[in-house]
This record gives C-alpha cells, structure tokens and sequence, in this order.
C-alpha cells in the first residue's frame, strides 16, 4: 500500500500576481480617468463659484446681498488682518474641542456599558432615546441660564448635540459582536477584559467611527446655533452681527470656515477609519 | 434501539466521573449518559439536541462521531469543550470534570471563525495570547504551527485574502498552537470542495502523526470517519440522539488515499450506514 505522509506539508501556493500591464495607466487620457475624482470635484465647484461671481458682477442678483467669491475674499483677508477673525476662530474651536472631547469620553463610555450590559441598556436606553428625540438646540436659552453666556453653555451645547449619536452608534457596535468569534475567544479561556478587547472592540469600530462621523457634524451645527442665538464671540457669532450689519461677504467668511472644519475633520476621521479598515475585503477589488 | 453492533455502554452510571475515567486510562475522554437541552428564546420551551450520549476517547486516539445533519453533534462537540453545558450525564478528561473550557482541550471550530481584522500569525497566536504567553515567543510558536499546516509565506495575510481550504489550515494552527491533549473538530472540511477536502484529510493525517493528540472528529461523512479514525462513533438521527454502534477501524497507517477503494473500506462504510438508516427508521 503505497503511502501519503509527507513530512513536509502541502505548501498553498500564493495567487498569480495580476500583470502590471493589464492595469497601467497609458497615456492623458488615463491621467486624467485616474485623477477623475479630484479633477471632476473642483471643476463643480469652480463652475459655481465662477456663475456666482458673473453673477454679482452683471447684476442679475443684487450684490449687497448676495456677495461673490470676490467679495468673500476680500472680507476674509480684513477678517483676520485687524478684525477678530482669529478670536472668534479661537473661541468656537475651545467651545467645539471641549465639548466634542467631552461628549467622546461619555458616549464611547456609555454607549460600551449599554452594550455590554443588559441591565444598563435597559437603565439608560428610554433617557438616550428621549435625549436624542430632544430638540436639544431649544435648550440654548437654558443652558445660557445655567452656565452663563460665555464658553461653558456652548461646551454644553456641542457637548449635548455631540454625545447621542455616539451613544447610540456605539452601543449597536457593541451588541453586533459576532456570536461565533466570542465562542472561539471563549473557548481558549479569553477573560472578559480580553474578549472586549480582542473580539468585540474591533467588531464595533465600523459602527463608532460612524457615530464619531454624525457626532462632528451635530457638534458643530450645536456650536454655530449657539452662538447664533446667545454669545458675546465665535463664528457663530460674527455670522449673527454681520447678518444684522449687511455685511453678507464677512458673514460668508465665517459659514465657509464652519464648513471647512467640518469637512477637514471628517477627512481626517476618514483617514484614521481607512488605516483600521486594512482588513476589510475591498468591494469590486 | 435497532442493531447495536458493539455494544460499548460499560456499567458505569453510578460511579463518579473520576472514578469511570481512571478505569479509561489517564488522557481520555469519557462522556458518561450525556444529554443536552437548549432552552429556546422564542417560547422558552426546552429542545432536546442530545439526548443519550456515552463513549470514550482514549488517549492519542483518533475517534470520529458521524451522524445525521441536525442530530447534536455540534452540541454534542460544544459541551466536550466546555461552552455548553450537559443537562444531564458526567463528562471527564485526564481525570477532570468538564465543567469550563480549559486549555488542556481546543476547538476547530465548523465555519472557520477566524477573526476577521487579524493577519494569519496573528489569528494563531491568539490562544497563546490569552495565556498572556510572552508576545516573542507566542510568535515563534506560531511560526513554527504556521509553517506545520503548510502555510509558510502567508503569515501577513487577513482571512479574506485566503481560499477556504487555507482558512481551515489557519483554523487547524490556531487550535494546535497551545499544545492541547484534546482536539475537538467539527466538520472542518464539510465546506470545501471534493479535492480539497481529500488534500485536508491527508495534511490532518500527516500533522496528527506528527503531534499525537488525542482527537474527537465530528462529520456527517461517513468516508471521511472511516478514512480518518481509529473508531467510528455513529449517532442516531435526532431529536434526542442515543448512541447507536461504535465501529473499530482496524486499516494500518499511514493511511492512503486507496484504503477507500478496497471492499473491507466500502463494507464498513456500508455497515455504518445501515446502522443509521435502521436507526432512522426505529424511530419514526
Ligand atoms: N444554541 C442553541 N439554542 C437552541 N437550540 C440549539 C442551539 N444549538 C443547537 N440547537 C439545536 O440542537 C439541535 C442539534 O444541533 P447541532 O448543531 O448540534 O446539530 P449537528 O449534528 O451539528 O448538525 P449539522 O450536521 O447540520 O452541523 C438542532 O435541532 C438545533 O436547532
Ligand atoms: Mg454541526
């Protein structure tokens, strides 16, 4: 009887490598196809900026109102050369910072116990439920009462704004853990400790950075409205007193750089999602 | 109960588990009257997924327990290793009540559950990880498993860059870095195609006579039990699954692909199935 026991094993052999050439890009027009995302992106954008500007320059909308690119730039450089451009700049990035910071350490907190613990889920979920069905930005002139019109309501205000979706996202992070993968940590002994850390933490990150991701975003339009509505600086309050002033390029200035620090910490969230993310099975290669 | 072709039941069921294991010789498996029930979520009513379960592995044995899809074996593998609990019956290992997992025994899990965000080494290592085995070390044990299971080169690779067959192999390391006695598999192969699953039986064959471990094998195929143990364990089909033969397979080793041409292979695989179809039919 002839025999199959190799001492050495059956070594898997790697997939071909896909031949650079099916893939190389020759030529402009696949520079530019490569490039399609960028390139097609700023063209939209100079297209509308560039409408707005004939625009205003023609005429066809009234110019006091309606400002241009032009204009907006023109008030930026005054903004923060002699104006209070980079106070204002100063203080909404405390106010966001402190109160986004604030909102990540309860809602990554909270939002893990409710996932982990039955009981705490059912403590906490109806107050979570009621909290982010809240108008929570009508609690402005409250929160003015309480802390003063200063930083500390506006903290309360992203910070409120902020923690629910993170909650939220967290806890159904946390609750997903895969059945199967907690057996297999189980069944090499893994302590509570390690099957957090090991299974049910990275299980979770797609859902968290997502709540991070809509935290951001409900954070700053908490910070702008409240400003908006009570404030003695900020962003949110130059766009209120220019608003009142006419001063309509000044108050584009200042939604443009809430946007930009939007998007600029989106990017960035994006990024630190893309370097977790290496193990994901990449749709369409 | 139909057809019991080697009665294996000893007397046992009023002596201790220590005492019923010691008679086995130290390093086996005794599952004593085993029964397991699972309390539903649904209607709180309880299903029964073993219902009468005894045999043993003795030690450095390779037994295999077939039986019908949905007849308990899984349940039946779970229990062994600890994460689920036997409602009724006694079961030991090395002298010691099963009553947790523990590392003298691990799992090859049925659907290979690896984790998804670690790279080959790091899914083997991750037993020694538990043990707080120093990280050094724990990586070339692991190596030295990597490269057992024939997967040298691919250390840096996440699950979903690997074939099904490649993935088991991680699944296979994974269990045997720790060293355990015991090695509980469940269906490993049953997802991968015809081929791949004989180069598997061959490369489980070549590895377990390498390490000598004692292993409890779980299939619905008959072949691959015959092929594969030194005993055939067969289950009737469930609900409430007894015992139904206990099959010595007596082929030499190392074992060929060809031993499953011959009439003695065809014939015991044969009498197996009979056993469970007579089984079957007993019960309805
Ligand atoms: N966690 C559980 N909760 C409730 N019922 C369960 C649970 N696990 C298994 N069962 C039930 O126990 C019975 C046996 O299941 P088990 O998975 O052990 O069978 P099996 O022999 O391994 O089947 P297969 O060959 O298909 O893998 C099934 O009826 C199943 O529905
Ligand atoms: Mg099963």
């Amino acid at each position: 009887m002839a025999t199959v026991t190799p001492s050495k094993p059956a070594e898997a052999v790697p997939a071909d490598v896909a031949d650079d050439d099916d893939v190389a890009p020759r030529g402009f027009v696949e520079f530019l196809r490569k490039r399609q995302r960028v390139l097609l992106g700023v063209l939209g954008a100079v297209i509308v900026l560039a409408s707005w500007q004939i625009c205003s320059d023609l005429k066809v909308v009234n110019p006091a109102f309606s400002s241009s690119p032009w204009e907006i730039l023109k008030a930026a450089k005054d903004y923060f050369n002699g104006g209070d451009g980079w106070a204002a700049l100063r203080i909404s990035a405390i106010e966001f910072g402190l109160g986004f910071v604030l909102s990540l350490a309860v809602g990554l907190i909270v939002g893990m116990a409710m996932g982990w613990w039955r009981w705490c889920e059912f403590l906490v979920d109806p107050l979570v439920n009621f909290g982010y069905a809240a108008p929570r930005i009508a609690l402005v002139p409250l929160l003015v009462i309480w802390f003063g019109i200063g930083t500390p309501s506006k903290v309360a205000v992203v910070f409120l704004s902020a923690v629910f979706p993170i909650i939220i996202n967290t806890m159904s992070g946390v609750k997903i853990a895969d059945a199967s993968l907690v057996q297999v940590a189980r069944s090499f002994k893994a302590s509570r400790l390690q099957l957090f850390r090991t299974v049910v933490i990275p299980g979770a990150v797609p859902s968290i950075v997502t709540g991070i991701r809509l935290g951001i975003g409900q954070g700053l339009i908490g910070m702008v409205v409240g400003e908006l509505l009570a404030s003695t600086a900020g962003l949110g309050y130059t766009i209120e007193t220019a608003g009142n002033n006419l001063q309509s390029a000044t108050m584009f200035v200042a939604v443009f750089l809430v946007s930009g620090i939007g998007v600029l910490l989106t990017q960035s969230i994006r990024v630190v999602e893309h370097r977790l993310d290496r193990w994901r099975p990449k749709v369409g290669g | 109960m139909s057809e019991v072709i080697e009665a294996n039941h000893r007397p046992v069921r009023d002596v201790s588990a220590t005492a019923a294991s010691t008679q086995a010789g130290p390093g086996a498996l005794v599952i004593d009257h085993v029964g397991i029930t699972f309390t539903a979520r649904r209607d709180n009513k309880r299903y029964r997924a073993i219902k009468d379960v005894s045999f043993t592995v003795r030690e450095n044995e390779f037994c295999c327990v077939v039986g019908p899809s949905g007849c308990g074996k899984s349940s039946l593998l779970l229990a062994v290793a600890g994460l689920v609990p036997a409602s009724h019956g006694e079961m030991s290992f090395d002298g010691n009540r099963i009553v947790s997992p523990e590392r003298d025994r691990a799992v090859v899990f049925q659907s290979a559950s690896l984790l998804p965000w670690r790279t080959v080494i790091a899914n083997v290592s991750y037993g020694l990880e538990m043990m707080k085995v120093p990280r050094r070390e724990a990586r070339e044990r692991s190596r030295a498993i990597v490269e057992l299971v024939g997967l040298k080169g691919f250390e840096g690779h996440y699950p979903h860059e690997l074939s099904g067959g490649m993935q088991q192999r991680v699944n296979l390391a994974r269990a045997l870095v720790a060293d355990p006695q015991l090695l509980l598999m469940d269906e490993p192969f049953a997802a991968l195609d015809a081929q791949t699953r004989e180069v598997m039986q061959a490369e489980l064959l070549r590895i377990w006579g390498q390490m000598r471990k004692s292993v409890m094998f779980v299939t619905h195929q008959i072949d691959e039990a015959v092929f594969l143990g030194d005993r055939v364990i067969v289950l009737s089909k469930g609900p409430g699954t007894t015992i139904a033969d206990i099959v010595e397979v007596n082929f030499p080793r190392p074992r060929s692909e060809e031993v499953k041409r011959t009439p003695e292979f065809l014939a015991l695989v044969d009498r197996i199935w009979n056993c469970i179809r007579s089984g079957a039919t007993a019960q309805n």
